[in-house]
Protein backbone atom coordinates (compact mmCIF):
# COMPACT_ATOMS: atom_id res chain seq x y z
CA UNK A 1 0.00 0.00 0.00
CA UNK A 2 1.73 3.24 -1.10
CA UNK A 3 1.17 6.07 0.78
CA UNK A 4 -1.43 7.65 -1.78
CA UNK A 5 -3.72 5.02 -0.86
CA UNK A 6 -4.31 6.52 3.08
CA UNK A 7 -7.34 8.51 3.21
CA UNK A 8 -8.70 9.65 5.96
CA UNK A 9 -11.48 8.12 7.45
CA UNK A 10 -14.94 10.15 7.67
CA UNK A 11 -16.09 11.24 11.12
CA UNK A 12 -18.26 8.40 12.46
CA UNK A 13 -20.95 10.69 13.80
CA UNK A 14 -21.88 14.12 11.78
CA UNK A 15 -23.52 15.81 14.88
CA UNK A 16 -23.29 14.97 18.40
CA UNK A 17 -24.99 16.89 21.16
CA UNK A 18 -23.49 15.83 24.90
CA UNK A 19 -25.19 16.63 28.07
CA UNK A 20 -23.77 17.76 31.00
CA UNK A 21 -25.81 20.04 33.24
CA UNK A 22 -28.87 21.22 31.64
CA UNK A 23 -30.20 22.29 28.25
CA UNK A 24 -28.54 26.08 28.49
CA UNK A 25 -25.37 24.51 28.44
CA UNK A 26 -24.11 22.25 25.91
CA UNK A 27 -20.89 20.96 23.94
CA UNK A 28 -21.70 20.03 20.29
CA UNK A 29 -19.66 17.76 18.59
CA UNK A 30 -19.53 18.31 14.72
CA UNK A 31 -17.36 15.33 12.94
CA UNK A 32 -15.89 16.85 9.40
CA UNK A 33 -15.57 20.50 10.31
CA UNK A 34 -13.16 22.64 11.17
CA UNK A 35 -11.77 25.88 11.82
CA UNK A 36 -13.55 27.19 8.56
CA UNK A 37 -16.83 26.20 10.09
CA UNK A 38 -15.70 26.59 13.85
CA UNK A 39 -14.66 29.95 13.88
CA UNK A 40 -17.17 31.74 11.78
CA UNK A 41 -20.50 29.95 13.53
CA UNK A 42 -18.70 30.70 16.71
CA UNK A 43 -18.59 34.33 15.48
CA UNK A 44 -22.67 34.39 14.17
CA UNK A 45 -23.42 32.32 17.64
CA UNK A 46 -21.26 35.59 19.29
CA UNK A 47 -23.52 38.30 18.18
CA UNK A 48 -27.35 36.55 19.15
CA UNK A 49 -28.66 38.06 21.93
CA UNK A 50 -29.27 34.48 24.34
CA UNK A 51 -25.59 33.91 24.15
CA UNK A 52 -23.72 33.85 26.88
CA UNK A 53 -20.28 32.07 26.28
CA UNK A 54 -19.55 30.55 23.01
CA UNK A 55 -16.21 29.02 21.76
CA UNK A 56 -14.60 26.19 19.51
CA UNK A 57 -11.68 23.84 19.33
CA UNK A 58 -10.59 21.12 16.99
CA UNK A 59 -9.17 19.13 20.17
CA UNK A 60 -6.97 17.04 17.95
CA UNK A 61 -5.81 17.78 14.09
CA UNK A 62 -6.18 13.80 13.04
CA UNK A 63 -8.90 13.52 14.64
CA UNK A 64 -11.67 15.02 12.03
CA UNK A 65 -14.05 16.92 14.88
CA UNK A 66 -14.83 20.00 16.13
CA UNK A 67 -16.56 21.08 19.48
CA UNK A 68 -18.43 24.24 19.86
CA UNK A 69 -19.19 25.24 23.57
CA UNK A 70 -22.30 27.34 24.09
CA UNK A 71 -24.04 28.76 26.81
CA UNK A 72 -27.54 30.81 26.43
CA UNK A 73 -29.81 32.52 28.99
CA UNK A 74 -32.89 31.05 30.50
CA UNK A 75 -35.07 32.15 27.22
CA UNK A 76 -33.82 29.55 24.88
CA UNK A 77 -32.12 25.98 25.24
CA UNK A 78 -28.64 26.11 23.41
CA UNK A 79 -29.54 23.76 21.06
CA UNK A 80 -32.59 25.96 19.31
CA UNK A 81 -29.68 28.93 19.60
CA UNK A 82 -27.39 26.73 17.56
CA UNK A 83 -29.98 26.04 14.78
CA UNK A 84 -30.42 29.90 14.92
CA UNK A 85 -26.77 30.42 14.11
CA UNK A 86 -26.68 27.81 11.74
CA UNK A 87 -29.96 29.30 9.65
CA UNK A 88 -28.40 33.03 10.11
CA UNK A 89 -25.37 31.08 8.73
CA UNK A 90 -26.99 29.94 5.12
CA UNK A 91 -28.92 33.69 5.04
CA UNK A 92 -25.34 35.25 5.24
CA UNK A 93 -23.81 32.97 2.21
CA UNK A 94 -26.98 34.06 0.67
CA UNK A 95 -26.83 37.82 1.18
CA UNK A 96 -22.77 37.53 0.25
CA UNK A 97 -24.29 35.79 -3.08
CA UNK A 98 -26.21 38.32 -4.17
CA UNK A 99 -23.99 41.32 -2.80
CA UNK A 100 -20.94 39.05 -5.25
CA UNK A 101 -23.66 38.66 -8.34
CA UNK A 102 -24.29 42.65 -7.80
CA UNK A 103 -20.70 43.51 -7.91
CA UNK A 104 -19.96 41.13 -10.63
CA UNK A 105 -22.78 43.23 -13.04
CA UNK A 106 -21.82 46.47 -12.31
CA UNK A 107 -17.84 45.48 -12.79
CA UNK A 108 -19.14 44.29 -16.33
CA UNK A 109 -21.06 47.32 -17.05
CA UNK A 110 -18.07 49.61 -16.08
CA UNK A 111 -15.38 47.26 -18.11
CA UNK A 112 -17.90 47.47 -21.12
CA UNK A 113 -18.01 51.40 -20.39
CA UNK A 114 -14.36 51.84 -20.58
CA UNK A 115 -14.28 50.00 -23.63
CA UNK A 116 -16.62 52.10 -25.32
CA UNK A 117 -14.60 55.28 -24.22
CA UNK A 118 -11.57 53.64 -25.64
CA UNK A 119 -13.61 53.14 -29.17
CA UNK A 120 -14.48 56.62 -29.16
CA UNK A 121 -10.62 58.05 -28.79
CA UNK B 1 -21.93 39.45 38.23
CA UNK B 2 -21.19 36.89 35.98
CA UNK B 3 -23.42 36.55 33.19
CA UNK B 4 -22.39 40.84 33.12
CA UNK B 5 -18.92 39.85 32.95
CA UNK B 6 -19.73 37.39 29.85
CA UNK B 7 -21.35 39.74 28.25
CA UNK B 8 -18.80 42.07 28.37
CA UNK B 9 -16.44 40.07 27.34
CA UNK B 10 -18.72 39.00 23.90
CA UNK B 11 -18.24 42.56 22.95
CA UNK B 12 -14.84 43.06 23.99
CA UNK B 13 -13.15 40.00 21.89
CA UNK B 14 -15.22 40.04 18.79
CA UNK B 15 -15.57 43.59 18.16
CA UNK B 16 -18.32 43.35 15.29
CA UNK B 17 -18.58 47.34 15.37
CA UNK B 18 -16.84 50.23 17.01
CA UNK B 19 -20.51 51.29 18.14
CA UNK B 20 -21.23 47.56 19.48
CA UNK B 21 -19.91 48.80 23.35
CA UNK B 22 -22.44 51.71 23.72
CA UNK B 23 -25.44 49.45 22.95
CA UNK B 24 -27.88 48.01 25.71
CA UNK B 25 -28.05 44.07 25.09
CA UNK B 26 -31.61 44.77 23.32
CA UNK B 27 -30.15 46.65 20.57
CA UNK B 28 -27.23 44.07 19.73
CA UNK B 29 -28.06 43.27 16.31
CA UNK B 30 -27.20 39.66 14.64
CA UNK B 31 -24.31 39.48 12.51
CA UNK B 32 -25.99 38.91 9.33
CA UNK B 33 -28.42 42.14 10.44
CA UNK B 34 -25.13 44.06 10.46
CA UNK B 35 -24.24 42.55 7.44
CA UNK B 36 -27.50 43.87 5.96
CA UNK B 37 -26.13 47.09 6.46
CA UNK B 38 -22.40 47.09 6.11
CA UNK B 39 -21.44 44.33 3.58
CA UNK B 40 -20.27 45.63 0.83
CA UNK B 41 -18.28 44.15 -2.65
CA UNK B 42 -16.20 46.09 -4.72
CA UNK B 43 -14.93 44.08 -7.25
CA UNK B 44 -10.71 45.89 -8.30
CA UNK B 45 -10.15 43.39 -11.18
CA UNK B 46 -10.92 39.99 -12.24
CA UNK B 47 -10.15 38.27 -15.75
CA UNK B 48 -9.75 34.61 -16.55
CA UNK B 49 -7.12 33.76 -14.11
CA UNK B 50 -7.23 36.47 -11.28
CA UNK B 51 -9.08 38.53 -9.30
CA UNK B 52 -9.13 41.22 -7.01
CA UNK B 53 -11.85 42.34 -4.74
CA UNK B 54 -12.61 44.31 -1.87
CA UNK B 55 -14.67 42.93 1.04
CA UNK B 56 -15.93 45.34 3.83
CA UNK B 57 -18.06 45.10 6.31
CA UNK B 58 -17.05 41.03 7.07
CA UNK B 59 -15.74 39.28 9.96
CA UNK B 60 -12.32 37.78 9.40
CA UNK B 61 -13.76 34.58 10.89
CA UNK B 62 -16.19 34.85 7.66
CA UNK B 63 -13.02 36.12 5.11
CA UNK B 64 -10.91 33.18 6.54
CA UNK B 65 -13.71 30.34 6.40
CA UNK B 66 -14.11 31.48 2.40
CA UNK B 67 -10.37 31.35 1.90
CA UNK B 68 -10.04 28.40 3.34
CA UNK B 69 -13.04 26.55 1.73
CA UNK B 70 -11.52 28.11 -1.75
CA UNK B 71 -8.11 26.78 -0.84
CA UNK B 72 -9.83 23.26 0.05
CA UNK B 73 -12.84 22.28 -0.61
CA UNK B 74 -14.11 23.65 -3.81
CA UNK B 75 -14.34 20.74 -6.11
CA UNK B 76 -12.78 20.18 -9.08
CA UNK B 77 -11.49 17.21 -12.13
CA UNK B 78 -7.86 15.84 -12.15
CA UNK B 79 -6.55 12.70 -13.22
CA UNK B 80 -6.56 10.37 -10.26
CA UNK B 81 -5.86 6.99 -11.79
CA UNK B 82 -3.35 6.16 -14.63
CA UNK B 83 -3.27 2.90 -16.24
CA UNK B 84 0.29 2.42 -17.64
CA UNK B 85 0.14 0.09 -20.65
CA UNK B 86 3.69 1.26 -21.92
CA UNK B 87 6.77 3.66 -20.23
CA UNK B 88 10.26 3.25 -21.22
CA UNK B 89 11.13 7.04 -20.30
CA UNK B 90 13.42 7.35 -17.83
CA UNK B 91 10.73 8.75 -15.61
CA UNK B 92 9.17 6.05 -13.20
CA UNK B 93 5.67 5.01 -13.22
CA UNK B 94 4.86 6.56 -10.30
CA UNK B 95 6.78 10.12 -11.04
CA UNK B 96 4.51 10.28 -14.58
CA UNK B 97 1.29 9.60 -12.60
CA UNK B 98 2.04 12.48 -10.23
CA UNK B 99 2.57 14.66 -13.28
CA UNK B 100 0.05 13.74 -15.04
CA UNK B 101 -2.14 14.23 -12.11
CA UNK B 102 -1.35 17.97 -11.51
CA UNK B 103 -1.85 18.92 -14.55
CA UNK B 104 -5.09 21.36 -14.22
CA UNK B 105 -7.81 19.92 -16.32
CA UNK B 106 -10.89 22.38 -18.02
CA UNK B 107 -13.93 20.49 -17.10
CA UNK B 108 -16.58 21.60 -15.25
CA UNK B 109 -17.10 20.21 -12.11
CA UNK B 110 -20.81 20.47 -12.07
CA UNK B 111 -21.01 17.91 -14.79
CA UNK B 112 -20.01 14.79 -12.54
CA UNK B 113 -20.60 12.91 -9.51
CA UNK B 114 -18.31 12.72 -7.31
CA UNK B 115 -16.25 8.76 -6.25
CA UNK B 116 -18.05 7.10 -4.03
CA UNK B 117 -15.99 6.03 -1.37
CA UNK B 118 -14.67 2.21 -0.83
CA UNK B 119 -13.77 -0.57 -3.23
CA UNK B 120 -17.15 -1.19 -4.67
CA UNK B 121 -17.47 2.35 -5.98
CA UNK B 122 -17.37 1.83 -9.71
CA UNK B 123 -15.89 4.29 -12.83
CA UNK B 124 -18.92 5.07 -15.04
CA UNK B 125 -18.84 7.87 -17.62
CA UNK B 126 -20.82 10.25 -14.72
CA UNK B 127 -17.81 10.43 -12.13
CA UNK B 128 -14.56 9.25 -15.17
CA UNK B 129 -12.87 11.08 -17.40
CA UNK B 130 -10.53 9.36 -19.54
CA UNK B 131 -7.78 11.00 -21.07
CA UNK B 132 -4.95 9.04 -23.23
CA UNK B 133 -1.60 9.69 -23.73
CA UNK B 134 0.48 7.75 -26.82
CA UNK B 135 3.51 9.61 -27.49
CA UNK B 136 6.65 8.10 -29.10
CA UNK B 137 10.00 8.63 -29.74
CA UNK B 138 10.78 7.14 -33.63
CA UNK B 139 13.27 7.84 -35.97
CA UNK B 140 12.63 6.52 -39.74
CA UNK B 141 15.95 4.12 -40.86
CA UNK B 142 18.97 5.93 -41.43
CA UNK B 143 17.66 9.18 -39.50
CA UNK B 144 19.75 10.66 -36.67
CA UNK B 145 17.19 12.94 -35.27
CA UNK B 146 20.24 15.77 -35.63
CA UNK B 147 18.77 17.39 -38.67
CA UNK B 148 17.48 20.79 -38.15
CA UNK B 149 13.76 19.84 -37.57
CA UNK B 150 12.09 21.47 -34.97
CA UNK B 151 8.40 20.09 -35.63
CA UNK B 152 6.70 18.02 -33.76
CA UNK B 153 8.30 18.66 -30.64
CA UNK B 154 11.81 16.99 -31.58
CA UNK B 155 14.40 18.90 -30.40
CA UNK B 156 17.06 18.87 -32.95
CA UNK B 157 20.65 19.29 -31.75
CA UNK B 158 24.51 19.98 -31.99
CA UNK B 159 26.13 17.44 -34.14
CA UNK B 160 29.22 18.07 -32.71
CA UNK B 161 28.12 17.25 -28.97
CA UNK B 162 26.86 14.18 -30.13
CA UNK B 163 24.01 13.67 -27.89
CA UNK B 164 21.03 11.98 -28.82
CA UNK B 165 17.81 14.36 -29.90
CA UNK B 166 14.92 14.30 -27.38
CA UNK B 167 11.90 14.62 -28.13
CA UNK B 168 9.15 16.52 -25.83
CA UNK B 169 5.83 15.14 -24.16
CA UNK B 170 3.23 18.13 -23.56
CA UNK B 171 -0.40 18.04 -21.85
CA UNK B 172 -1.50 18.70 -24.89
CA UNK B 173 -0.75 15.31 -26.47
CA UNK B 174 -3.55 14.11 -23.85
CA UNK B 175 -6.63 13.16 -25.88
CA UNK B 176 -9.52 13.02 -24.07
CA UNK B 177 -11.62 9.57 -25.20
CA UNK B 178 -15.35 10.40 -24.64
CA UNK B 179 -17.55 7.46 -22.55
CA UNK B 180 -21.15 6.84 -23.19
CA UNK B 181 -23.30 10.05 -23.59
CA UNK B 182 -20.32 12.35 -22.59
CA UNK B 183 -19.53 13.48 -26.46
CA UNK B 184 -23.04 14.71 -26.86
CA UNK B 185 -23.32 15.65 -22.59
CA UNK B 186 -20.25 17.22 -22.46
CA UNK B 187 -20.16 18.66 -26.19
CA UNK B 188 -20.70 22.26 -25.50
CA UNK B 189 -17.47 22.46 -23.23
CA UNK B 190 -15.07 19.78 -24.36
CA UNK B 191 -12.94 18.39 -21.24
CA UNK B 192 -9.50 19.77 -22.39
CA UNK B 193 -6.35 20.45 -20.42
CA UNK B 194 -6.28 24.02 -19.43
CA UNK B 195 -2.41 25.00 -20.23
CA UNK B 196 -1.46 22.79 -23.51
CA UNK B 197 2.75 23.46 -22.55
CA UNK B 198 3.12 21.40 -20.01
CA UNK B 199 5.86 19.46 -20.19
CA UNK B 200 5.25 15.93 -18.89
CA UNK B 201 8.22 13.91 -19.80
CA UNK B 202 11.19 13.95 -22.67
CA UNK B 203 11.79 11.07 -24.69
CA UNK B 204 15.12 9.83 -26.58
CA UNK B 205 14.87 7.69 -29.66
CA UNK B 206 12.62 4.41 -29.04
CA UNK B 207 11.01 5.38 -26.37
CA UNK B 208 7.48 5.40 -25.76
CA UNK B 209 4.84 6.50 -23.36
CA UNK B 210 1.02 5.30 -23.46
CA UNK B 211 -1.14 5.67 -20.45
CA UNK B 212 -4.93 6.07 -19.69
CA UNK B 213 -5.28 8.68 -17.37
CA UNK B 214 -8.95 8.92 -15.17
CA UNK B 215 -10.27 11.92 -13.82
CA UNK B 216 -12.13 12.18 -10.66
CA UNK B 217 -13.72 14.72 -8.91
CA UNK B 218 -12.26 15.87 -5.73
CA UNK B 219 -11.55 18.32 -3.26
CA UNK B 220 -8.16 19.90 -2.70
CA UNK B 221 -8.29 18.74 1.03
CA UNK B 222 -7.71 14.99 -0.23
CA UNK B 223 -5.04 16.15 -2.14
CA UNK B 224 -4.01 19.65 -3.51
CA UNK B 225 -3.87 18.82 -7.53
CA UNK B 226 -7.58 19.07 -7.19
CA UNK B 227 -7.37 22.73 -5.53
CA UNK B 228 -9.24 24.85 -7.88
CA UNK B 229 -6.25 28.02 -6.96
CA UNK B 230 -3.10 28.90 -6.96
CA UNK B 231 -3.75 31.24 -4.39
CA UNK B 232 -6.45 32.60 -2.05
CA UNK B 233 -5.37 34.98 0.38
CA UNK B 234 -6.87 38.34 1.69
CA UNK B 235 -5.07 41.36 3.22
CA UNK B 236 -6.45 43.96 5.83
CA UNK B 237 -6.31 47.49 3.67
CA UNK B 238 -3.50 49.49 5.41
CA UNK B 239 -5.05 53.15 7.09
CA UNK B 240 -2.32 56.01 6.90
CA UNK B 241 -3.02 58.70 8.90
CA UNK B 242 -1.31 62.28 10.05
CA UNK B 243 -1.30 62.77 13.44
CA UNK B 244 -0.45 66.97 12.07
CA UNK B 245 0.92 67.49 8.63
CA UNK B 246 4.24 67.04 6.98
CA UNK B 247 4.85 69.93 5.66
CA UNK B 248 7.74 71.39 2.91
CA UNK B 249 11.37 69.39 2.53
CA UNK B 250 10.01 67.35 5.32
CA UNK B 251 7.09 66.38 2.75
CA UNK B 252 9.86 65.48 -0.15
CA UNK B 253 11.81 63.15 2.66
CA UNK B 254 8.86 60.99 3.39
CA UNK B 255 8.10 60.68 -0.01
CA UNK B 256 11.36 59.49 -0.95
CA UNK B 257 11.38 57.08 2.56
CA UNK B 258 8.40 54.53 1.18
CA UNK B 259 9.85 52.48 -1.05
CA UNK B 260 5.82 51.58 -2.25
CA UNK B 261 5.05 55.28 -3.58
CA UNK B 262 2.37 55.46 -1.25
CA UNK B 263 2.44 59.28 -0.24
CA UNK B 264 2.57 62.01 -2.79
CA UNK B 265 2.85 65.75 -2.39
CA UNK B 266 0.37 68.28 -2.48
CA UNK B 267 1.11 72.05 -3.59
CA UNK B 268 -0.45 74.41 -1.12
CA UNK B 269 0.58 77.24 -3.43
CA UNK B 270 3.58 79.91 -2.02
CA UNK B 271 0.86 81.19 0.75
CA UNK B 272 0.57 77.26 2.58
CA UNK B 273 1.25 76.97 6.27
CA UNK B 274 4.26 77.94 7.67
CA UNK B 275 5.21 79.07 4.02
CA UNK B 276 6.37 75.60 3.01
CA UNK B 277 3.96 75.24 0.22
CA UNK B 278 4.06 71.60 -0.22
CA UNK B 279 2.27 69.20 2.03
CA UNK B 280 2.79 65.16 1.93
CA UNK B 281 -0.75 63.27 1.21
CA UNK B 282 -1.33 59.46 1.38
CA UNK B 283 -1.93 58.65 -2.20
CA UNK B 284 -2.29 54.87 -2.56
CA UNK B 285 -2.88 53.25 0.64
CA UNK B 286 -3.56 50.15 -0.93
CA UNK B 287 0.45 50.17 -2.45
CA UNK B 288 1.77 50.21 1.28
CA UNK B 289 3.34 47.00 2.36
CA UNK B 290 3.05 47.79 6.11
CA UNK B 291 6.97 47.94 5.65
CA UNK B 292 6.93 50.62 8.54
CA UNK B 293 9.88 52.24 6.76
CA UNK B 294 8.47 56.08 7.41
CA UNK B 295 7.80 55.35 10.93
CA UNK B 296 11.28 54.14 11.73
CA UNK B 297 13.02 57.55 11.44
CA UNK B 298 12.81 60.63 9.63
CA UNK B 299 9.44 63.20 9.66
CA UNK B 300 7.10 60.58 9.99
CA UNK B 301 8.21 58.83 13.57
CA UNK B 302 6.02 61.18 15.54
CA UNK B 303 3.52 62.26 12.79
CA UNK B 304 2.56 59.30 10.40
CA UNK B 305 0.05 56.05 12.16
CA UNK B 306 -0.01 53.21 10.56
CA UNK B 307 -3.35 51.29 11.27
CA UNK B 308 -5.12 49.14 9.01
CA UNK B 309 -9.19 49.09 8.29
CA UNK B 310 -10.37 46.04 10.57
CA UNK B 311 -13.22 45.10 8.27
CA UNK B 312 -11.63 45.79 5.23
CA UNK B 313 -10.36 43.05 3.51
CA UNK B 314 -8.88 42.76 -0.06
CA UNK B 315 -9.09 39.41 -1.08
CA UNK B 316 -7.04 37.58 -4.03
CA UNK B 317 -7.68 34.50 -5.83
CA UNK B 318 -5.56 33.70 -8.30
CA UNK B 319 -6.97 30.41 -10.48
CA UNK B 320 -4.98 27.57 -12.07
CA UNK B 321 -6.89 27.84 -15.17
CA UNK B 322 -9.75 25.68 -14.79
CA UNK B 323 -12.57 27.54 -13.14
CA UNK B 324 -12.75 31.34 -14.05
CA UNK B 325 -11.98 32.89 -10.07
CA UNK B 326 -15.79 34.17 -9.87
CA UNK B 327 -17.08 30.86 -10.39
CA UNK B 328 -14.46 29.68 -7.67
CA UNK B 329 -15.84 31.90 -5.33
CA UNK B 330 -19.52 31.10 -5.93
CA UNK B 331 -18.69 27.37 -5.84
CA UNK B 332 -16.79 28.62 -2.23
CA UNK B 333 -20.26 30.04 -0.88
CA UNK B 334 -22.25 27.30 -2.19
CA UNK B 335 -19.71 24.95 -0.22
CA UNK B 336 -20.22 26.73 3.31
CA UNK B 337 -23.78 27.17 2.41
CA UNK B 338 -24.39 23.39 2.06
CA UNK B 339 -22.12 22.99 4.98
CA UNK B 340 -24.74 24.71 7.54
CA UNK B 341 -27.81 23.07 5.86
CA UNK B 342 -26.68 19.34 5.82
CA UNK B 343 -25.54 20.25 9.28
CA UNK B 344 -29.54 21.65 10.20
CA UNK B 345 -30.59 18.36 9.09
CA UNK B 346 -27.84 16.00 11.09
CA UNK B 347 -29.44 17.69 14.41
CA UNK B 348 -33.02 17.16 13.09
CA UNK B 349 -31.64 13.13 12.52
CA UNK B 350 -29.85 13.70 15.71
CA UNK B 351 -33.10 15.24 17.34
CA UNK B 352 -35.13 11.87 16.00
CA UNK B 353 -32.57 9.38 17.60
CA UNK B 354 -31.65 7.71 13.98
CA UNK B 355 -28.72 9.99 13.64
CA UNK B 356 -25.01 10.17 12.99
CA UNK B 357 -24.77 6.09 11.78
CA UNK B 358 -22.93 3.53 13.84
CA UNK B 359 -23.21 3.67 17.59
CA UNK B 360 -21.23 0.42 17.81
Amino acid sequence: MSVNEHRPQPAEKKFESLEYTDEHSRTFVFGDEDHTLGNSLRHVLMGRKETRFCGYSVPHPSEPKMNIRLQTSATKPALQVLKDGLHEMVEICDLFDFTLDRAISDYDEQQADSTDERGIH
Amino acid sequence: MAATRIEAYRVEADQLYESYRSLTLAEVKTVVEHLREKLRIHIVKMDVEEMVFDLIGADASFANALRRILLAEVPSMAIEIVHVFANSSILHDEVLAHRLGLIPILADPAHFEGMLPGPAAEANEHNTLVFELDAAFVLAKGETGRQKDSSNGINTCDASTLKAPTRNVYAKDLVWRPMGEQETRLAERVPQVAHPDILIAKLKPGQRIKVEGWCRKGVGKDHAKYSPVGTASYRLLPSIDFVEPVLGEEADRLVELCPMGVFDIEDLGKGGARGAGRKAVVARPRDCSMCRECVREGPGVDRVRLKRVADHFIFSIESVGTLAPDRVLKDAVRVLREKCTSLLEAIEAEGRGDGGGGKG
